[in-house]
């Protein structure tokens, strides 16, 4: 467990830290009283700002039969509120009510073993007759449009495995506007045109997971690594189970994980700290505090090493071939997290680092080769990732032979100082660039904030990736970069069928 | 500070127009060599960023050697100095952290380079050195042609990549210096002597113009650039001034390119305007109201996306350009919606032209763009490297000031005036990636649609 040095020490210490501490000692932290974090920091010459809020759900809580759901509900938070996107809210209820009759038909339905196709297209059809209904009460895309009005920016949202995060950048000016905006439509979104989101989310499944030839890879490997993780499934969700939703489950889902003290915010940019703090407690401080614990979504994962020889998946496609080798292990804040960062680092951050000068500038066997030290998420134990695309004409064993004497090296041979020194001057120095505009800044700080539960992981990660040595270096790759913790994916090049 | 002041003071009252703004101004140099810089400190963090735009262009590869100017641009990069070999370039560049980038866009190349402070010295040489003494290394040059050719096969599995790669030939030709496309021939058949060819037609230090902005004193920097970047000499007959290709303008045309995928990628469009047009503020807002504002928000959002299962994605862009850009709309859709989607495009359009815009929405736009443009100035280097780009298009120094004035006073009549006027639905091209069931279909819908494999 690294030691979380405090905040002035590191200062003191002056040349200990890192190119951004000058601005993370401005950082002020705010907790309102029903549990939310939020991290403010002024920032900037320009009179804007940007938001971040993130909520510590993602594709890893859904319930099994329930995939895709954090998803969907982060569709709900663009369709409006019963203030924002409605132009009647009390007679839209009514038939929000009525059409969720016939959603829960539709989805029971599609979940027998044998659904009758008739009845299916008879219910889609009632569906569509009442959406049609449903039009008049809607303004459309209203939030999206007021906010462009005001100046905004980035207005978006995304939905991991670990989190659900919304953000967008404002003129100062607004600031007001977002927090009365965003505090009600993340936190009391109404859930208009279900179903109908229900379906582009299907759109989008099948054009990045099957469409998508490096996307149904990527999914094909974690479904195979992670047979005991929420891991294994994608965000977006299984098509069985987006089928079956209901508007009733995504809205328990939501009051279960949709809570202020599972929920950070971040403000940087250009505001006044007064006015703000005062303005966050009469918006988001009025969420009501929660009166249940925390729930625990996912049962005790075993950690990794795992002996699981032979996880392998083959996929072929008329596309570019690829090769990934993923192996497991633990989240952070175990030691081990921060040596994998090192390690993908020494591996491949430039043109320089091992893998990248070996296989592509020296022998010239691949094109490019990447690394991530955290996939597909951080809240759980997780994979380091190597993913190489090789030269046309050489074979992906090849390659992957070449991956393995790199891989053995590591266990075998201590790093050299000067390569361990410039490996650790890379990853502390890299961060500054995460600092230089403002919406960086809010997502970095509010990320670790939400993942790490303190956002000053980030303060003293400088120091833990200083401590890291050659021997733990070697230590950790004996441990955890074996065959049998190991996992392979293969995108053939051929004329390939899709699932 | 006086320019917080004046910020604040635009954006707290609505009714104050934007371009009111005063901005910090970069301090401007011109090198001996001729290199023009642009200049603002920024004690924010201990880093330092470098733009530079110069015409090593795509527009300017010869003809058949489409990729010649990326793969000099690359070769900058990769292809070592007259001091260090390419793995020595990058084992400094390891050290340091510091990045360098050389991209060949189509109207202009652009270096970029970034780093701590302390390391600021020693990488503008080494990027002076790319510059004035490449290298070229052969190995480095197979490297690069290699990458390119598994990039061309990775690009063609993404539909909308294809649609920006394949569009400009149907509204310009195949010829034309500003449709020309990359191919595997094209990339086969260049050598080290049309990289380098390229490099002493096309580098020119007089031609430069470069950006700075970080933690450094300004007198200090430019004394550094002077020593460093400021060597950089070529002896040269021919004028700085550029000579550019005209694009062309090619009847319309329409094409089918099959992709066994089971969304259809469709662009509908025809030639645009040039920078010089003074219209181009009123046309900006009508493209913005038609399709420019966001899939869900704007004229084509609001109609196509509306009912189940049409298209998800819809937007329109209109270029406007050195030379005539180009007008598209462009819409991703279940492919059985594709024929659907082609007409409601078509109706849109027609039906935006004959009512014109209103001034609610006039004024929306307006106001998304405008307040939009602040962010522009989020940071000094955004501001400088404004500055560099204006430079090199011929724009006023003030032109961000200046577009945001222009964009207020556009008034409904003047926009109903130029939809009339710089759209035209009736001389659309049109391209479509889909499956290979749409083919039939689309032959009824648009006689004389040819198709080709991506």
């Amino acid at each position: 467990m690294r030691i979380l040095l405090p905040l002035l020490l590191l200062l003191v210490l002056g040349s200990c830290g890192q190119p951004s501490d000058r601005m993370l000692a401005d950082v002020e932290p705010l907790r309102l009283p029903n549990g939310m974090t939020f991290l403010l920091l002024q920032h900037g010459e320009t009179p804007i700002f940007s938001g971040y809020v993130r909520v510590r759900v993602g594709g890893m809580d859904e319930p099994s039969g329930q995939t895709g759901l954090a998803h969907v509900i982060e569709h709900m938070a663009f369709k409006g509120t019963k203030r924002w996107g409605t132009n009647n809210w009390e007679a839209e209820q009514k038939l929000l009510a009525t059409i969720e009759v016939v959603g829960q038909k539709l989805a029971a339905e599609y979940a027998k073993p044998a659904p009758v196709e008739a009845t299916l297209q008879q219910l889609k059809e009632e569906l569509r007759a009442l959406y049609e209904q449903h039009k008049i009460y809607l303004k459309r895309e209203e939030i999206t449009r007021e906010i462009q009005r005001r100046g905004g920016l980035n207005f978006n949202a995304t939905t991991s495995q670990d989190l659900t995060s919304y953000f967008v950048s404002l003129p100062s000016s607004e600031l007001q506007f977002w927090a009365e905006l965003e505090s009600e439509r993340i936190f009391q979104p109404i859930f208009r045109e279900f179903y109908l989101e229900r379906d582009v989310v299907l759109e989008e499944r099948r054009s990045r997971l099957i469409d998508n030839p490096f996307g149904a890879l990527y999914t094909e490997l974690m479904r195979a690594a992670f047979p005991n993780s929420p891991y294994g499934i994608p965000t977006i969700g299984e098509e069985r189970d987006l089928l079956t939703l209901t508007r009733t489950k995504a809205e328990e889902f939501f009051q279960k994980h949709y809570r202020p003290d599972q929920a950070v915010g971040a403000i940087v940019g250009r505001f006044s700290k007064r006015k703000l703090k005062k303005l966050l407690s009469q918006t988001f401080g009025q969420i009501p505090k929660p009166e249940t614990a925390v729930p625990q979504t996912v049962q005790q994962i075993s950690a990794p090493p795992y002996e699981r020889e032979g996880c392998r998946v083959d996929l072929v496609r008329p596309a570019q071939e690829r090769l990934m080798v993923v192996y497991h292990k633990p989240a952070l804040p175990d030691p081990a997290d921060y040596v994998f960062d090192v390690i993908s680092t020494l591996l491949t951050a430039d043109r320089s680092t091992r893998l990248y000068r070996d296989l592509v500038v020296e022998k010239g066997l691949a094109v490019s080769v990447d690394s991530y030290a955290a996939s597909p998420g951080s809240r759980l134990p997780n994979l380091f990732m190597i993913m190489v695309v090789p030269r046309p004409g050489v074979p992906l064993n090849r390659l992957l032979e070449e991956i393995e004497v790199h891989i053995a090296r590591l266990t075998t041979r201590l790093v050299s100082d000067e390569e361990l020194r410039n490996a650790q001057k890379q990853l502390i120095d890299h961060q500054v660039w995460q600092f230089e505009q403002n919406d960086k800044i809010a997502a970095e700080l509010s990320y670790f904030q939400a993942i790490a539960g303190d956002w000053r992981y980030i303060v003293q990660y400088p120091e833990a990736i200083r401590l890291v040595s050659a021997r733990e270096i070697q230590q950790t790759a004996l441990r955890y970069l074996t065959p049998g913790n190991r996992c392979l994916a293969f995108l053939h090049f051929g004329a390939g069928e899709k699932e | 500070m006086r320019l917080t002041v004046l910020l604040w003071f635009c954006v707290l009252l609505p009714a104050c127009t934007c371009s009111d703004l005063k901005l910090p101004e970069p301090d401007v140099y011109v090198l001996g060599n001729g290199i023009k810089v642009f200049v603002l400190e920024d004690r924010t963090l201990p880093t330092f960023r470098l733009v530079g735009y110069f015409p090593g262009a795509a527009v300017w590869d010869e003809s058949g050697k489409a990729g010649q100017a990326w793969l000099t641009a690359t070769l900058i990069r990769t292809g070592g100095t007259g001091e260090l070999t390419p793995t020595e370039v990058d084992t400094v560049l390891g050290r340091t952290g510091a990045v360098i980038e050389v991209t060949a866009n189509q109207e202009e190349a652009v270096l970029g380079l970034r780093c701590l402070k302390e390391d600021r010295v020693e990488m503008v040489r080494l990027a002076a050195a790319m510059f004035s003494t490449p290298r070229f290394d052969p190995k480095a040059l197979e490297l690069a042609r290699r990458q390119a050719l598994v990039g061309l096969m990775t690009l063609k599995e993404e539909p909308l990549q294809l649609l920006d790669r394949h569009f400009p030939e149907l509204i310009y030709g195949a010829e034309s210096a500003w449709a020309r496309i990359v191919t595997e021939a094209s990339l086969l058949i260049l050598s080290q002597e049309d990289i380098v060819s390229f490099y002493q037609h096309h580098y020119r230090p007089d031609q430069m113009i470069l950006g700075v902005s970080g933690d450094f004193n300004k007198e200090e920097l430019i004394q550094e650039l002077e020593a460093s970047l400021g060597g950089w000499t070529v002896n040269v007959n021919e004028s700085a001034e550029l000579q550019w290709p005209a694009a062309g303008e090619h009847e319309t045309q329409a094409l089918f390119m099959p992709k066994a995928v089971e969304q259809a990628s469709i662009r509908l469009g025809h030639i645009g305007i040039t920078r010089e047009n003074p219209d181009k503020y009123a046309v900006l807002l009508a493209n913005f109201v038609l399709g420019g504002s966001g899939a869900l928000t704007s004229q084509l959002g609001k109609t196509i996306r509306s009912s189940q299962g049409q298209a998800y994605s819809v937007w329109s862009q209109y270029g406007i350009e050195r030379v005539p850009g180009i007008f598209a709309m462009s819409a991703q859709t279940e492919a059985s919606q594709t024929l659907a989607v082609i007409q409601s495009m078509q109706e849109v359009l027609k039906r935006l032209m004959t009512d014109g815009v209103s001034e609610e929405e006039l004024n929306e736009a307006r106001q998304s763009i405008v307040r939009a443009l602040l962010f522009e100035y989020e940071t000094r280097y955004g501001i400088v490297a404004d500055w560099v780009k204006f430079e090199f298009r011929g724009y006023p120094r003030n032109y961000l000031q200046l577009f945001m004035k222009k964009i207020e006073e556009v008034d409904v009549a003047t926009v109903n005036k130029v939809l009339k006027k710089y759209f035209q639905p009736d001389k659309l091209s049109l391209l479509v990636v889909g499956p290979e069931a749409l083919w039939q279909p689309l032959t009824k819908l648009w006689p004389g649609i040819t198709r080709r494999n991506p």
